[in-house]
């Protein structure tokens, strides 16, 4: 007997977004993002699932019920109303964390740098400029009732080359916040060429930074030059040193040429080998700034590496990361651009994107947002603003059909303008790596689990 | 770029009729050489999942920082509590003790049972003879020394007055140390059992470590402090001062640099000359220590039930592993330093990787689980071409060109050939198949 519509009580409901991923002949991924489940099967259990949502359902050819059965415990049947993770917001902005672009300015001359460091007249932001950024953020916390702050040092250039700025805002975040009763946390990201003065006190005051390495020495030192030509690897593994002797905590980022490719997993086992830090981005380098017209690093051959650099890490406990590919997280944002992120460049533009810190940038019009204020605080373009939350990948056409969307969040859309041109997200070769990668993951999960499925709710369902 | 499209369609399969089937994953899918192919397993009929996610795993919903294996729930490695464990130095053996008086050999690295043995006394403490040929098992008074595998007793040492903490072999197998409640530390001369030496003056001795290269020994007890000893002449070489409590565990590094102390004062001391390094993070007694993974970690346990590792040298705490339900009492690495065992007052034991810790599987016998304990038990050649029955945790994968003797489910892994009477010393189920890659789990009948 077949049951259908018009036998509801009969007939399972179909209580999760269903993505099947091909796997071989016949295999079939089946995977519920939001409810984090996940089981391989069979062309007959695609079909009963689709089925199942057409209303049809067969109890004579499901035996006794146990695919029903099997499915109600992943909460893909008749289970409560699933809850796609969407950002809510405020009329305007009510950011809680500013992320200061200190200088353009680089110490570096990287051959693939994105913001094409040094080759034009540095700017330097003022801590007047810094001082109204913390002062906005405080007074947002204050309201919100909140216990901390956050201060990110970012580039353009590299941010402790503007040392005043930098070591002067962050004392005067942290005595304004405590006046408040609120603690300041402050992070960096950062060339590693520094002295040990520097050294000495972001150890002291910074409770995490991010520091650009490529590993193996002589891989670092083909692009990662100073002006003068000559390879940082000594000077930055002098940092990493430095940091390990103190125990302070940093993650490593691995920019990835085409030619480094090969490299890749040696140079990932070479920093687990050598350095404290578990935790490494690994990133494709983007085809900007620099880099424009140079071999895409974002192919099949970097997902290879991966996995090798993924496999060798493990045996060091380390954890290797690529930014699109994050099961472990439920999102509808790739970072914070679409979700009112507060950045100021050097000159106090409101920015939503590390990479756009000028008014230069050819996509300025879509990231910068907002202006100081004369009389304090900041004026925000609404339209733009607007525009950038339709960014979120709950509205993308492109990503609805695409079973990564709920943990990639939609990739970098600066990355995506850059690559196509086009305001409307159609996708990069990046989102290739992010499906390779984000299958592997779930894969993972199922042997990881025992081989059948894989389940784990999000945790506020858990709590 | 194309749009992706991977939203809920019919689909076609491969023109076979089969009904609908859930797919395991048997490896990871990096971990193919050649082809991201042949990762996956046989499928099987959504009742025989069914199974596994409701009694072969844990609640799906409970998510733990080591949630249980699959098939691991409710099984038992001994019938009573755990005391002592001891691996091979060939790596493919393990053996732990307990109070339920018997001594197991446990296979590695799939974790099957491969002889229990009669002990007739707890075994509290365990050590192999470098050679991997005898097992040296600390009792109530006697040192019983049994001859591997076949299981036979070689010799009984008698010199002890009390119950045997810890032993240990030295790399040339020549001296066997013990250390014992009566106070004493004694070495024995193997194979004759003749006593060589003995430390009296120490106070109560509860842990003992011998360096690789042989040429000393440390001792850990009541008195807090860590001494080292010449070895075979038991000169004192130096006495290390830290813990504020006794020291009831020991470990040196595979490459001597390094010799570990897990205390009642909940501590961890590592001691590399001149310096010392305090690890603190357990709430309660470290029981056991094992170097692993080259020496990049050690691994901590005790009665707070928790697994800790370490980063070598530093001394950063990086994993914290629950999996035990009472105090954790032995812990031992494999050789090579890929593989932890622990075992605990829960009557488990645990195999867990390194230096990620992650939960590999559990040891069962179900002779000494409930009932209604559930196990996957096969028949395969050894290389040395005898037939061997073998129990694994539900769920645990089947070598191919093995036969299955309970657990199956027939049409799971093809078609039943015939039924056959079993005839095998402790499982049920009556069909014959061929198990590909995952037996899937049906209740064991025991006689």
């Amino acid at each position: 007997m077949i049951y259908d519509a018009h036998q509801p009580e009969s007939c399972p409901v179909l209580s999760a977004e269903i993505c099947i991923i091909p796997l071989e002949t016949d295999r079939f991924l089946v995977y519920a993002p939001l409810r984090r489940a996940a089981f391989v099967g069979n062309a007959q259990v695609v079909n009963f699932l689709a089925d199942v949502r057409a209303g049809i359902y067969d109890p004579v050819a499901d035996g006794d019920g146990a695919m029903r059965k099997f499915l109600q415990q992943l909460e893909i049947l008749d289970s409560d109303t699933e809850e796609p993770p969407v950002s809510t917001f405020a009329e305007i902005p009510e950011a809680t964390a500013v992320s200061l672009f200190l200088t353009t300015a680089c110490n570096l001359r990287c051959t693939y740098c994105y913001a094409s460091a040094g080759d034009t007249a540095p700017k330097f932001m003022s801590l007047q400029v810094a001082k109204q950024g913390i002062d906005f953020v405080i007074g947002n916390a204050v309201k919100k009732n909140l216990g901390h702050i956050e201060v990110n040092y970012h580039g353009g250039g590299e941010p402790a080359i503007n040392w005043h700025t930098l070591t002067e805002s962050l004392g005067y975040a942290r005595l304004k916040a405590s006046e408040h009763g609120m603690e300041t946390i402050a992070s960096l990201a950062t060339n590693g060429v520094l002295n040990d003065r520097q050294i000495d006190w972001i150890i002291e005051n910074i409770q995490g930074a991010s520091v650009s390495f490529d590993g193996l020495p002589e891989m670092h030192d083909r692009h990662r030059v100073t002006p003068s030509g000559k390879g940082s690897s000594e000077r930055v593994i002098h940092t990493l040193r430095r940091f390990d002797e103190a125990g302070f905590d940093y993650g490593i980022r691995v920019t990835v040429t085409a030619d480094l490719i090969p490299m890749m997993a040696d140079s990932v086992e070479y920093i687990c080998s050598c350095f404290n830090s578990r935790h490494i981005q690994v990133e494709p380098v983007y085809q900007i700034g620099r880099w424009t017209d140079a071999p895409s690093a974002e192919t099949g051959a970097f997902v290879a590496a991966y996995r090798d650099a993924l496999a060798r890490a493990k045996k060091y406990g380390c954890e290797i990361v690529f930014s699109g590919a994050r099961l472990g997280i439920l999102t509808n944002h790739f970072c914070s651009a679409t979700r009112d992120m507060f950045a100021l460049t050097p000159d106090g533009t409101v920015s939503a994107c590390y990479e756009v810190f000028s008014e230069d940038n050819p996509w300025a019009k879509v990231f910068l947002y907002g202006k100081p204020a004369e009389t304090g605080g900041y004026t925000f373009d609404r339209e733009r603003l607007a525009f950038l939350r339709k960014q979120a990948v709950q509205h993308r056409d492109y990503c609805r059909d695409c079973f990564a969307r709920w943990t990639c969040g939609g990739d970098c859309y600066h990355k995506a303008l850059t690559m196509t041109g086009s305001l409307e997200f159609s996708g990069t070769s990046r989102c290739n790596i992010i499906h390779e990668l984000t299958r592997d993951q779930i894969l993972s999960r199922i042997a990881e689990s025992g081989g059948i499925f894989w389940h784990e709710p999000p945790e506020e369902a858990i709590i | 770029m194309k749009k992706p499209s991977f939203e809920l369609t019919r689909v076609f399969g491969d023109g076979t009729s089969e009904p609908a089937q859930i797919v395991p994953v048997t490896q990871l899918p990096w971990d193919m050489k050649t082809s991201r192919r042949g990762f996956l397993g046989a499928g099987m009929a959504a009742s025989a999942a069914l199974v596994l996610l409701d009694s072969c795993s844990s609640s799906s919903k409970t998510v733990k920082t080591a949630p249980d294996a699959p098939g691991c729930s409710e099984v038992y490695a001994h019938s009573k509590e755990i005391l002592s464990l001891a691996i091979s130095p060939d790596g493919k053996m393990l053996a732990s003790g307990s109070i339920d008086q018997k001594i197991k050999l446990w296979r590695l690295p799939d974790g099957s049972l491969i002889k229990t043995l009669n002990a007739k006394d707890r075994a509290w403490s365990l050590a192999f003879s470098p050679d991997s040929k005898i097992l040296a098992a600390g009792g109530n008074k006697d040192i019983t020394l049994w001859n591997i595998p076949d299981g036979s007793v070689k010799d009984t040492f008698r010199g002890h007055l009390k119950r045997v903490w810890s032993l240990a072999c030295t790399p040339d197998g020549n001296l066997l140390v013990s250390a014992s409640l009566d106070k004493t530390v004694k070495l024995w001369k193997l194979p004759e059992g003749i006593i060589q030496n003995t430390l009296n003056n120490i106070g109560l001795t509860m842990s003992i470590a011998v360096s690789t290269d042989g040429s000393m020994f440390a001792t850990g007890g009541s008195d807090t402090k860590v001494r080292s000893w010449t070895l075979p002449d038991c000169l004192p070489i130096q006495t290390l001062t830290g813990h504020t409590n006794r020291v009831w565990s020991l470990a040196f590094s595979a490459d001597g640099k390094l010799l570990a102390s897990g205390s009642r004062d909940r501590s961890i001391m590592l001691w590399s000359q001149p310096e010392s390094k305090l690890l603190k993070g357990h709430a309660n007694l470290v029981k056991s220590l094992a170097f692993g993974a080259d020496n990049r970690v050690l691994a901590s346990a005790g009665n707070d039930k928790t697994i800790r590792i370490w980063s070598i040298p530093d001394g950063a705490l990086m994993k914290t592993r629950e999996g035990h339900t009472d105090a954790i009492q032995a812990l031992a690495a494999t050789p090579d330093g890929k593989i932890l065992a622990s075992a605990s007052h829960d009557r488990t034991i645990k195999l867990w990787s390194l230096p990620d810790a992650l939960y590999l599987t559990c040891l069962i016998d179900l002779e000494s689980s409930p009932k209604t304990a559930k196990g996957v038990t096969f028949k395969a050649m050894n290389t040395m071409g005898q037939e061997i029955t073998y129990t694994l945790p539900c769920g645990s994968p089947v070598p191919p060109g093995a036969t299955c003797t309970c657990n199956c489910v027939p049409g799971s892994f093809g078609k039943p050939e015939k039924a056959a009477p079993y005839r095998g010393g402790g499982g049920g189920g009556g069909y014959r198949c061929t198990c590909n890659q995952v037996c899937t789990c049906v209740p064991v009948r025991r006689y």
